[in-house]
């Protein structure tokens, strides 16, 4: 199981859910699958970056996440609605609460930029974002507030792509799905792109982004970058929530010297939580199932009446009472609202399957509190 | 609210190319000319054909029962005209003789001997409503001379003008002046005689009394208050069946629903009409599957980003329909402008009415709207995930 992230203060349901997916085209002799028991889940706020190599699954992922395909196995959960058996009817209607950033622009080029936008504004039946001039804002913000009336032909191949943007996100989706936004623009463009993608995504909205990229411009920004191989998801990381694991997880004084491809792994296998200040973790006595570190915040242990003492930064507690034959050696509290990592007996032994000195020093650790 | 209202894409998208406009619309324009003039063609066949009779000035008009068309041999006689003059409320009946059959006029020019139609009436009684026959009628009471259509047709029977000698049925004959009448289908020409006139070239036409006489249709003129509908149903009730009375209109009506229906020259306009209506749905049917289809990715972005196939569909009808306006009005200016070279040309009285012009502009758009419909089959079938391909 891959590093998952359960809020907990705010409770909300994922924007995209994608549950035992398999697809394929074709049928008979000719069928051919291209996805294969995909499971992902993308919370609101999320600009999540999907890579891999051509053919990899990865945009006919794309299509049926955008309601533009038929969901033929499987589950797939957009914005708190299931697509699988969807009528059509009510597919196009869920589309309109989607942008889409196209690779190439497809701008009507008998319209100008501004019309071009308001193709898709006045697609929102009470004009809210006509009325309040969105669609020559977004174009402003993108640098086109004085190609308004242009018409794409006496635009330039990045200007129209921002048009295709500003399009796309004209009635503040809380979903947008996005095919290499970014190839046809400069490196400031881009970076325009991306800095309105991240402000819809931690906006009031919290719009969730899912983009197939190849600029690693983009990947560099990206709160969590999905890799795809043969119709497989292989890889599903929060690169800046996995560097705060692993220096958490560094100062774990048993995985003290461990190899950094080991705290990526480990990293890589656990999930992130948000607990609120007063909230226990762990009971005293308890059958432990899952090993905590603190990544944000302080929290108090106990044993009994015994003074609490301070939990920091980088601590680890609870157990894995499978694991270490130990039930949780005390209660944990949070002293003020917590991130924490933690891991499943089951990801931990897989970790520890691929690190003998890993599981060799876990042993010790554990013998030594017998 | 509808999205296409907003913004007016149609509009945008056939307007874009102003060659492609012209091409777009001189097409529609062609059939819109094709149908205009069938159409025409067809109101000028009923037109013409019974253009004699609306001329006629009369309240009633006796017929023989049997006759089918106004050039139609079957007289009657003019006894009929002193019967009818004995019912309460007509104050005068006329005699009207017409020979389409027979007569033959020949060209002084080249010697040449041509059917002409022969209509004939005693001069002062008025019986057509054109001016210049009732300004001349001394000049066409004389012996041996008449009237001439200066429409007809010259190449058949030369240039007639007043003053020409001929011959009329191997008799001389002069032409006093001229009149303006028009051809029809059946006739090219058409000779204005008096009665007296009229027995003299065809002594067949007399009978052993003056009340046998032959004649082919008989004008009457009602007293001023008197009831058409009750001096016809006197009329029928005193006269014998070899005859009927009809109001203007009805017989008007009869003629053209003869030549519309019986013989049946209004279903091959029709059929014009139809074809045109065909050819014009496959040139519109081109036009706008080429517009649709150098447009496919951006419609299909459309699709993708929520618009249904309604709407797609909406904003090509919409499309279709500026596409049949534009054709319909540069094919209406052609077409008057040929219709006054054929005019010109072919002595017929060829206009534009307003009823079928309004049916050839619901045809028009009719025909763009199906063409759209047919065009927009691929747009609708349209797999929007094709755009992340």
């Amino acid at each position: 199981m891959s590093m998952m992230e359960v809020p907990v203060l705010i409770a909300h349901k994922p924007a995209v859910q994608v549950k035992n997916l398999n697809f394929a085209f074709g049928a008979g002799e000719a069928r051919s699958q291209v996805l294969f028991d995909v499971e992902l889940e993308i919370e609101p706020g999320e600009v999540v970056i999907m890579t891999g190599p051509s053919g990899s699954g990865k945009t006919t992922l794309l299509t049926l996440i955008g309601a533009l395909r038929h969901v033929q196995d499987g589950s797939v959960q957009v914005l708190g609605r299931e697509l699988a058996r969807m009528p059509h009817a009510d597919q196009v209607r869920l589309r309109r609460d989607i942008g889409f950033i196209f690779q190439h622009h497809n701008l009507f080029s008998s319209l100008s930029a501004i019309e071009n936008v308001r193709m898709a504004s006045v697609l929102q039946t009470n004009g809210k974002a006509r009325r309040n001039g969105r669609d020559s804002e977004l174009l402003r913000q993108l640098g086109l507030g004085d190609r308004l009336a242009h018409l794409p032909a006496q635009l330039s191949g990045g200007q129209r792509q921002r048009v295709a943007i500003a399009r796309a996100l004209v009635n503040d989706p809380r979903l947008i799905l996005a095919d290499e936004p970014t190839a046809a623009l400069d490196a400031e463009s881009g970076e325009a792109v991306m800095t309105m993608l991240h402000r819809l995504a931690d906006g009031p909205n919290r719009s969730t982004v899912l983009i197939v990229t190849h600029d690693q411009r983009l990947i560099d920004r990206a709160d969590r970058i999905v890799n795809m191989v043969a119709g497989r998801i292989v890889s599903n990381v929060r690169p800046a929530r996995a560097i705060r694991v692993c220096k958490a997880l560094a100062q774990t004084k048993e995985l003290a010297g461990i190899g950094e491809s080991t705290l990526a792994r480990l990293a890589d296998r656990m999930r992130v939580e948000y607990r609120p200040q007063g909230d226990v973790i762990v009971h005293e006595g308890d059958h432990g199932d899952r090993a905590y570190v603190i990544g944000q915040g302080v929290a108090v242990a106990f044993k009994g009446d015994s003074t609490p003492r301070e939990v920091p930064v980088g601590e680890r507690f609870g157990r894995i009472t499978d694991i270490s034959h130990l039930l949780v050696d005390e209660t944990v509290q949070a002293h003020t609202d917590l991130e924490l990592y933690s891991i499943s007996k089951e990801d931990m032994e897989q970790v520890l399957a691929t690190d003998k000195d890993l599981e060799a020093r876990i042993r010790r650790h554990y013998m030594s509190r017998q | 609210m509808s999205p296409v209202r907003r913004v007016p894409l149609a509009w945008r998208n056939l307007t874009e190319n102003r060659w492609r406009l012209a091409a777009s619309t001189a097409g529609a324009a062609f059939a819109v000319v094709l149908m205009l003039l069938q159409n025409g063609f067809r109101d000028a066949l009923l037109d013409n054909m019974s253009s004699l009779i609306a001329r006629m000035d009369g309240d009633l008009f006796l017929t023989n029962r049997a006759r089918y068309m106004i050039s139609h041999p079957a007289p009657f006689p003019r006894r009929r005209l002193a019967q009818a003059l004995d019912v309460e409320g007509v104050v005068s009946a006329s005699p009207v003789y017409i020979d389409a059959e027979r007569t033959k006029w020949r060209n002084p020019l080249t010697g040449i001997s041509r059917r002409i139609r022969v209509v004939a009436f005693p001069p002062r009684d008025e019986v057509l409503d054109v001016e210049a026959v009732k300004a001349q009628r001394d000049q066409w009471d004389r012996p041996e001379s008449a009237l001439a259509d200066d429409r007809s047709k010259s190449e058949l029977y030369g240039r007639l003008m007043t003053g020409m000698f001929s011959e009329l049925n191997g008799r001389r004959i002069q032409i006093t002046g001229v009149f303006t009448l028009g051809t029809d289908f059946r006739s090219n020409g058409t000779l204005l005689l008096s009665e007296q006139n009229m027995l003299v070239y065809y002594p067949d036409r007399r009978g052993l009394s003056w009340g046998e006489t032959k004649i082919d249709v008989g004008v009457l003129r009602l007293r001023p208050q008197a009831s058409l509908m009750r001096v016809r149903r006197d009329l029928e009730a005193k006269l014998p069946e070899d005859v009927i009375a009809l109001t203007k209109a009805e017989f008007v009506a009869k003629e053209q629903d003869f030549w519309e229906n019986a013989a049946p020259l209004g279903v091959i306009f029709d059929i014009g009409v139809a074809m045109g209506f065909i050819v014009g749905l496959a040139i519109c049917y081109q036009v706008l599957f080429s517009e649709i289809s150098d447009r496919l990715p951006e419609f299909a972005t459309l699709k993708a980003i929520g618009y249904s196939n309604a709407a797609l569909l909406r904003i090509v009808v919409e499309e279709a329909i500026y596409l049949a306006l534009l054709g319909f009005a540069v094919g209406l200016v052609v077409s008057l402008g040929l219709f006054r070279w054929l005019e010109d040309a072919t002595g017929l009285d060829l206009s534009l009415k307003l009823p079928g012009a309004t049916m050839i502009l619901a045809l028009t758009i009719l025909m763009c709207v199906l063409a759209g419909i047919l065009a927009a089959r691929h747009l609708l079938s349209l797999d929007p995930a094709e755009l992340y391909e």
